[in-house]
């Protein structure tokens, strides 16, 4: 503390004040440098290749032309269209499926539910690369899969991994087995969370179930559910390793093409350029498709207020 | 005393300094070695280091040590792993012992590197010590042709990987057929016909004579291959178009769908010996030389003895009985330190016969030093294929073994016709009585767009 005989600060005090003042700086440090490092360069350094063609050491400046042919390739077109098909089927089955079983195993009339909640969210712990792996042997030609099928229809010739429309349903049902426990967990978690008055009080107002669910659990969850649709959007925009371990290239059809597949086509080939531009227009659609259900999903919830 | 943080923080860190500490002291001093190879193939691992049950139990590196007077290391790299590092070692332009001595290369991922021109391909030019050396004229010449760029070649190939027929000659000869007399493809589908008309019972899951992909382009390039084109030749140009081309399409579109039907797809894997054999799914499959091992590991016990190998049928406007499907080779980095010296623990490590013994005991791949094929060894009949000498066979066809052009345009190129053949395959399904005309006018339709798609690709990333 300084004298007030003094108005000299002691050497002490004066490493204090220094000290004081850049202590924050310093606690901040290893954050901004690891930032820095690992995030703010890259990208920084991806916008540079975006506007570069690439052939090994060279380096050529292209401008916008990357975007230009991006924008112009059919490929790309296919690729989009088929992520943004896997998103919507993820979303239309995955939400559901994690809810209901969330609604299932919340209650205490199931016996055993602790293991059904284990057994729903293992898949999740093992990976896409165990569960791409699985799903080959599951789905082959003659696989347990098509085997069982057979049971019921002996003639049965289900290509799941040749045929495109077999081959999407691949995708869909083994990232469904592998996301739907996970999304359980959050809904098991937002379900316990909401308000038990509320059911007594809508029981009183003699609520029905389906009432119930739609105005109270609904409500009660909606934070969790915006969450969920909102990761799984953009998880679904970056698919990329279950098809591509599934089909070892685009598939058949190039069922198995998402945009980020079609990225590493573009490194498989030396040409990071092409890469980076195709990974900043995914970012792009990342960031307005986020907006946009922000947007619309607080409106709603403003509304509903 | 209390932990403040609670007892599972206090156990995690325990743990964590405790493996820190066991890390430490249990590390390997990592000093590199005078010469480090860098493979990808467990097989060929084993045979340099030694490891695994080969059957002169050679350790080639000992012996490339010895003769050298140098040490040598081999790291064994998954070849996605590997792919990476190397595009990156390249981009980067490094130098020195941040480099292995000697890498292999895997056809698949070879591409990328021959992006550049020929002056600034990440390996080194391997023509003049080929010459130096002696080699040129004892590797077969034509497989030079995967692992070259403008004549410049950059990789040594370890393989020739003829294509020839794997088949389950007891279920071909129980319907009356001996598949083998099939000198044509025509014959060769006319026997599946028959083979199929046998089999085949009403109410009954189809059998099917032969493996024919329908999602990917695999059969087809080997085929294609077999008749002498390459989807990209050796110049760049793109030959989807082509009248053979489409000529092969319309031909393998009819050997998988209506009334001339052999083709069927087999499962993803060895699920195909293992599964769809004994189903009868497939009887009889393209196999390069390296998947005769593959066919003996997985096919049921039952089938030893069983297979019988043929050459591929002709074209008629191709003289090749033979394809190529698959391939290693082994570079040598531009910025190594002594090109001489890893060439000279290339010859070693790969060329020698001591070499050649050791990777190809365990297996039927035939090496692409010529001298290897005189090996009496060789004309020992095998038991599992009927005591057919399968290995003298490969070799027989050898020689005959058609060029096989890698470039970043040809590896678009592959995936266009993939995606060509599963729309012309849709087409069929849906227009079963299509006639010929017109079948091959949207085939051509499908594959002139598909040429477009490729030239503005190749155009669009071109640095020539």
């Amino acid at each position: 503390m300084r004298s007030a005989t003094s108005p000299t600060p002691t050497l002490q005090e004066r490493l204090w004040s220094i000290q004081a003042r850049f202590a924050p700086y310093l606690f901040v440090a290893p954050f901004v440098v690891l930032f820095c490092c690992f995030l703010l360069y890259p990208l920084l350094r991806s916008l540079y290749l975006s506007a570069h063609q690439t052939a090994g050491q060279r380096m050529a400046s292209v401008g916008l032309k990357n975007f230009t042919f991006l924008l112009h390739d059919d490929a790309l077109g296919w690729a989009a269209l088929n992520t943004v098909g896997y998103t919507l089927a993820f979303l239309i089955f995955q939400i559901p499926a994690a809810l209901g079983l969330a609604l299932l195993l919340n209650s205490p009339k199931v016996r055993g539910r602790n293991i059904f909640r284990f057994a729903f969210f293992a898949p999740h712990l093992v990976g896409q690369v165990f569960v791409a792996v699985i799903f080959t042997m599951l789905l082959n030609n003659n696989g347990p899969m098509n085997n069982f099928l057979r049971l019921f229809a002996p003639m049965l010739e289900i290509r799941w991994f040749t045929n495109m429309y077999m081959a999407r349903g691949a995708v869909v049902l083994a990232s469904l087995w592998l996301s739907v426990g996970f999304g359980m967990i959050y809904f098991l978690a937002a379900l316990q969370s909401v308000d038990r008055e509320l059911y007594e009080a809508s029981d009183v107002d003699g609520a029905g179930r389906w009432a119930k669910f739609w105005h109270v659990t609904i409500p009660g969850i909606r934070p969790v559910l915006q969450f969920m649709i909102l990761t799984g959007t953009i998880g679904g925009l970056q698919l990329f390793e279950l098809p591509y371990l599934l089909f070892s290239g685009p598939g058949p059809g190039g069922a198995g093409l998402t945009i980020v597949s079609y990225l590493y086509g573009w490194i498989e080939v030396g040409e990071l350029g092409t890469a980076a531009a195709t990974g900043w227009l995914l970012a792009a659609a990342i960031i307005a498709i986020a907006i946009f259900q922000v947007r619309v999903m607080g409106g709603k919830r403003a509304a509903d207020d | 005393m209390p932990f403040h943080l609670g007892k599972p923080i206090l156990v995690m860190m325990i743990c964590g300094i405790g493996a820190g500490i066991a890390s430490r002291v249990t590390m390997q001093p990592d000093a590199r070695a005078d010469l480090e190879i860098w493979c990808f193939s467990d097989q060929n691992y084993k045979a340099a280091t030694g490891r695994g049950k080969l059957p002169n139990n050679v350790a080639l590196r000992e012996i490339a040590e010895r003769e050298l007077g140098k040490t040598v290391s081999v790291k064994l790299v998954q070849f996605r792993a590997m792919s990476a590092r190397l595009a990156s070692l390249f981009m980067s332009n490094s130098r020195g012992p941040e480099l292995p001595d000697l890498v292999e290369l895997e056809v698949s991922g070879v591409a990328r590197y021959f992006r550049p021109t020929v002056g600034e391909v990440g390996l080194l030019p391997l023509n003049d010590l080929l010459e130096k050396h002696g080699w040129l004229g004892k590797i077969q010449e034509r497989r030079l042709a995967s692992w070259s760029k403008d004549g410049v070649i950059f990789g040594i190939p370890m393989d020739v990987h003829p294509a020839m027929i794997a088949y389950d000659d007891v279920a071909f000869r129980q319907a009356g057929i001996d598949l083998a007399s099939s000198k044509t493809w025509d014959e060769f589908i006319e026997n599946g016909l028959k083979f199929q008309a046998y089999w085949n019972k009403p109410g009954q899951r189809a059998r099917r004579a032969f493996e024919m992909a329908d999602a990917n382009a695999t059969t087809l390039v080997t085929m294609l291959v077999q008749r002498g084109i390459n989807v990209v030749d050796q110049n760049g140009g793109v030959h989807l178009s082509d009248e053979k081309t489409i000529d092969t399409l319309v031909y393998y579109l009819r050997m998988m769908i209506g009334p001339r039907s052999i083709g069927f797809p087999s499962s993803v894997g060895n699920e195909a010996f293992s599964q769809d054999l004994p189903a009868g799914s497939v009887s009889a499959f393209v196999a390069p030389d390296w998947r005769l091992k593959y066919i003996k590991d997985n096919a049921p016990g039952e089938y030893a003895g069983r297979f019988r190998m043929m050459p591929l049928p002709r074209w008629p406007d191709s003289p090749h009985r033979t394809s190529t499907a698959g391939g290693t080779s082994v570079g040598i980095p531009r910025n190594v330190r002594d090109p001489e010296l890893s060439f000279r623990l290339l010859e070693r490590m790969y060329l020698s016969p001591e070499a050649i013994t050791a990777r190809t005991g365990t297996n039927y791949i035939l090496p692409a030093v010529k001298a290897a094929w005189a090996n009496p060894k060789w004309d020992e009949p095998d038991p599992y294929f009927g005591g057919q000498p399968v290995r003298r066979l490969i070799a027989g066809l050898a020689p005959e073994v058609p060029p096989r052009y890698i470039s970043p345009a040809s590896l678009v190129a592959e995936v266009q016709l993939a995606m060509v053949l599963v729309e012309s395959l849709s087409y069929v399904r849906s227009h079963p009585n299509v006639d010929e005309a017109t079948l091959r006018l949207k085939c051509q339709a499908l594959l002139n767009d598909a040429q477009e798609r490729v030239k503005r690709q190749v155009a669009h990333g071109s640095f020539e």
